[in-house]
């Protein structure tokens, strides 16, 4: 009994020491771990065991090997898919980085309200449903769309023009709905220059060209990359724009992927795809986080 | 976005285009020139930006019965024809339900995850962190397919336990996010000092702590509500002919019946989202700023 | 309130193997002023986080009034505490900070009122009570965290360079106030500080440390003229110091070697001592004396004049040794009529009296 309470006794000497780290500042391992038990129990649960079916129905639907990969790699339409999805992505991030720079650099260097105004007109996209954004470039390219009419009324064509479910239409809608994803992170990156760096490139006898060629555009690049990162990724694997927006002829691996889900029901297939699709995406995440760390030591990308 | 810090800036491009004006005239218009082009390719980029939003407005109050623009003739039938709809009202009534459950859930459970990743002790945190955010980078396709086939043996597709748990698994992200943020910036000599006041952890964590990581808590909480209120590709799959969230309803109806109803609804949704972040901006205004 | 004694009893500390306070051994008496001075990373802030209890150590023993607090969790010590920058509750008005304490101690509402209002009246902010943290000045903001660490009465005040944000008017203000609601409450203080003017105007003790040891714990005075080693006497003050060699010894004074023409007689501090042995002397530069060459003088030092810097008081003269080239001694010399006493570039003889140098034998750093 006494050894007990001597041994109990040490304990309480000894456990805090070793429980809280020693320190107060941190919380101990065992109340770290109860806070994120939550967490994991979710994503356990509601992520990773989801996913990992998904990657075992590519396998063992409907037989066991690699019939569904097979299929994928010796079949041409769905490697033009990739090829697609890929190109579009890129075309994507491209015209968001062109449309995105000018818009992100104006907000951090121009005077205080009218920067306020332009955030306003990156952060309304932003808050709007990615569906609703489609949706409002159906009705803008449709047939009887906002553009036809405009060029029936100036007499530009005959008739209305072929505008929507086209590779354009994808191009232009996914930009659209991506286009906030560029801006901020550079916009980010540009605010962290201090604008006495340009003044005194500029005080040194540099021009207005020079100063961005040299000075800003290298110290945005982190944000550069962060924000192409960010539209590629989306771009790869975004599935409501291109399923309302695009047609028959813009296929992509999202809207393929849903195909093999809801139509064909050929949920092994729909996994081999949508492993393909994963794989992609990681490969570049991890290709662009070197790049991105190896360019500046920068790594908080978000 | 310092205006101090941009001011001399500003001052000194001015003082520069004047010297400009009395030594190099041609230069000077030239810069004219140059500046007046920026000026029109933003306000065009900005356009491009806005205007497909805004086009919806009108859209909705057309009197036609397709779409047709600029609209004539003023109405509020498409929105009288939502509200009246059952089928709209369900579907609403179902994406509010399960966007609130998932605001609670996800508030709760990413803040206690993010209160662990800043001040916990735990190893192999950052491969932890890379988990957690995950969702956030793997396409949306790939967890509503996964989501789906996994959720539908188990009766779970088309029902808000579905939904609450694969919209929280998607919202977390954010609110670790912005509570990892706010928990950084929190001075920790403050929870210190509670404990030296004779407060014990509990307390300290909700007398001081708390109250100052706020703004980062409600913002994650509004990001979390806008990702599973306006989330639409998980939503197309995990829906059933009952559960049906507004998106999938959306997303039916513009695939079959393009009719004004959905610029309505389309009006409805934005404004929500606003009025939301709106309510975000005001709730989290700085409480000195704002007695003064 | 009645201070209580802190004693610290060979503390050790490392974080990641890298020791930050070693063996640590500090006796506060009951109702005392004890200053921890050192430079940044001395280790001195984690000792006093130590007796606050954010930070456990890996050894030894801390109590307060006889009490064994050293893995008592924070909130149970009942120990004061004034951070650095302040660390008030920014969501919690003046009087809601100052209530804090009492109301995590469960005091009445009636009470609490009367013991926050009788504390704001001591810190003259009564009519700040409703005020947030971030509406105040840096001393006002100071004087609420005092009020807020001293509230609920504990027998020990810890504080951690509460001034240093401060400006140097503010802060002189500022320590005479801390001083005299010490001496009112009788509270026991344990102040860390890297000022060590401050340390000296304001302390019963100091504590000097460096390197995670305790470098020397005496009255200011004691520290001021009997520092126990280098570090102590070159912390505190200014001071000069001279290289030589020792000889030998000559009643109780030991002859000096400073060059080949220049021998100096100090008083033989206890240690052992062999002759050859390299030590350094201690001057502070009230103790120099500096005249213009004349006779020459058997143990006196020569040098020429460098600079002759008026001060205010007295002059700052620097004078440059012969045969002893980049070593520069400052003197002080009193203002006498209105000009400068020396000019650049004077010869001048400098000596000192025995009995206000101080000896140190040079450690070897051979024992590694």
């Amino acid at each position: 009994m006494t050894a007990f309470k001597s041994l109990y006794r040490s304990m309480r000497r000894v456990l805090p020491s070793i429980t809280r780290a020693g320190s107060w500042r941190q919380y101990p391992i065992g109340l770290s771990l109860i806070l994120i038990a939550p967490l994991f129990l979710l994503l356990g649960f509601g992520f990773v065991y989801p996913v990992a079916q998904l990657l075992g129905q590519s396998f063992f639907a409907p037989e066991f090997g690699l019939g569904n990969y097979r299929r994928l790699l010796e079949t041409p339409l769905y490697l033009k898919v990739l090829v697609r999805t890929v190109t579009i992505a890129a075309i994507v991030m491209i015209a968001a980085l062109i449309l995105g720079y000018p818009v992100a650099l104006a907000m951090a260097r121009i005077r205080r309200k009218l920067s306020g105004l332009v955030m306003a007109c990156v952060l309304l996209p932003l808050w709007t449903s990615a569906l609703v954004r489609s949706y409002a470039w159906i009705v803008i390219l449709q047939r009887r769309g906002l553009v036809n009419d405009l060029l029936l009324g100036l007499g530009a064509v005959g008739e209305p023009l072929k505008l929507i479910y086209t590779q354009s239409a994808v191009i232009v809608a996914m930009t659209h709905v991506l286009l906030p994803f560029m801006i901020l992170p550079i916009f980010g990156a540009i605010r962290m220059i201090p604008p006495e760096l340009e003044q005194a490139a500029r005080n040194l006898g540099a021009g207005q060209l020079s100063v961005f060629i040299k000075i800003l555009l290298p110290l945005s690049l982190p944000g550069i990359s962060a924000g192409c990162l960010m539209t590629f990724i989306l771009a790869l694997g975004f599935y409501v724009t291109p399923a309302l927006v695009g047609g028959p002829g813009s296929l992509l691996m999202a809207t393929l992927i849903g195909q093999q889900t809801t139509e064909t029901l050929d949920w092994g297939f729909a996994g081999a795809l949508s492993t393909v699709l994963l794989c992609v995406t990681l490969l570049i995440v991890v290709c662009f986080r070197n790049v991105l760390s190896n360019n500046r030591g920068i790594s908080n990308v978000a | 976005m310092s205006p101090d810090l941009d001011f001399p800036l500003a001052a000194r491009q001015v003082a520069d285009e004047r010297s400009g004006v009395f030594v190099r005239p041609r230069f000077f218009l030239w810069k004219l020139i140059v500046s007046a082009a920026a000026s029109l390719l933003l306000l065009l980029i900005l356009l491009f930006l806005v205007l497909p939003i805004i086009v919806i407005f009108p859209m909705s109050l057309g009197g036609a019965n397709y779409l047709e623009f600029p609209p004539r003739g003023l109405t509020l039938r498409w929105y009288e024809q939502y509200l009246f709809d059952p089928d709209w009202r369900a579907a609403t009534l179902f994406s509010l339900k399960i966007a609130l459950a998932t605001t609670l859930s996800a508030t709760l459970v990413g803040t206690l995850a993010a209160i662990a990743f800043v001040r916990g002790n735990l190893p192999g945190k950052s491969l932890l962190q890379a988990i957690t955010l995950s969702p956030m980078i793997i396409p949306h396709i790939v967890i509503a397919v996964a989501v789906f086939i996994a959720f539908s043996p188990l009766n779970l597709s088309g029902s808000f336990f579905g939904f609450l748990i694969a919209h929280t698994m998607l919202a977390v992200p954010y609110v670790v996010l912005t509570v990892v943020a706010a928990l950084q910036r929190f001075d920790i000599t403050l929870e210190l000092a509670a404990l030296n006041c004779g407060a014990g952890r509990i307390r300290a964590f909700l007398l001081v702590v708390l109250p100052n990581i706020r703004v980062g808590i409600t913002s994650g909480a509004v990001f979390a509500f806008l990702a599973s209120f306006d989330e639409a590709t998980v939503a197309f799959f995990l829906s059933g002919v009952e559960g049906k969230t507004i998106t999938r309803k959306m997303f039916e109806d513009i695939d079959f019946n393009l009719t004004p109803v959905i610029a309505a609804v389309s009006v409805v949704l934005t404004a929500i989202s606003l009025i939301v972040m709106g309510a975000l901006q005001v709730f989290n205004r700085d409480p000195v700023s704002a007695r003064r | 309130m009645k201070g209580e004694p802190v004693i610290i009893e060979g503390v050790e500390k490392s974080f990641a193997e890298t020791p930050v306070v070693r063996d640590v051994s500090i006796t506060v008496k009951a109702g005392e002023f004890l200053s921890l001075l050192g430079p940044s990373g001395s280790g001195k802030t984690t000792l006093l986080m130590m007796i606050a209890g954010f930070e456990t150590p890996n050894r030894g023993r801390i109590s307060v009034g006889g009490r064994n607090i050293t893995f008592e969790a924070p909130n149970k010590r009942d120990v004061g505490m004034v951070f650095q920058r302040y660390a008030l509750f920014p969501h919690m008005t003046v009087a809601q900070n100052i209530a804090f304490p009492l109301r995590m101690r469960r005091v009445g509402r009636a009470q609490t009122r009367e013991r926050v209002s009788a504390i704001l009246n001591m810190v003259k902010l009564e009519s700040f009570a409703d005020r947030l943290p971030q509406q105040l000045s840096g001393g006002q903001q100071q004087r609420v965290a005092v009020a807020r660490a001293l509230v609920a009465e504990p027998p020990v005040l810890l504080m951690d360079e509460p001034l240093s944000a401060l400006d140097k008017k503010l802060r002189e203000s500022l320590q005479l106030e801390i001083k005299r609601i010490q001496k009112r409450l009788g509270v026991t203080v344990v102040y860390v500080t890297h000022d060590q003017e401050e340390a000296l105007t304001m302390s019963d003790r100091v504590a000097v440390m460096a390197d995670g040891q305790l470098m020397q714990v005496g009255a200011p005075v004691e520290l001021y003229h009997r520092p126990a080693n280098v570090f102590v006497a070159g912390f505190i003050g200014k001071m000069n110091f001279l290289h030589g060699e020792y000889l030998g010894q000559e009643g109780d004074e030991a002859i000096i070697r400073l060059s080949e023409t220049a021998v100096m007689k100090c008083p033989l501090s206890t240690y052992p001592i062999v002759a050859g042995q390299s030590v350094t002397i201690a001057i502070r530069p009230e103790d120099l004396r500096v005249t213009a060459s004349a006779v020459s003088k058997p143990q006196g030092l020569r040098g020429r004049i460098e600079a002759a810097l008026f001060v205010g008081a007295a002059y700052a003269v620097l004078v440059a040794i012969d045969g002893r080239p980049g070593e520069v001694l400052e003197a002080r010399v009193p203002v006498s009529g209105g000009s400068s006493p020396f000019t650049p570039g004077d010869q001048v003889d400098i000596f000192a009296e025995p009995q206000t140098l101080r000896l140190f034998i040079d450690q070897r750093r051979q024992a590694a």
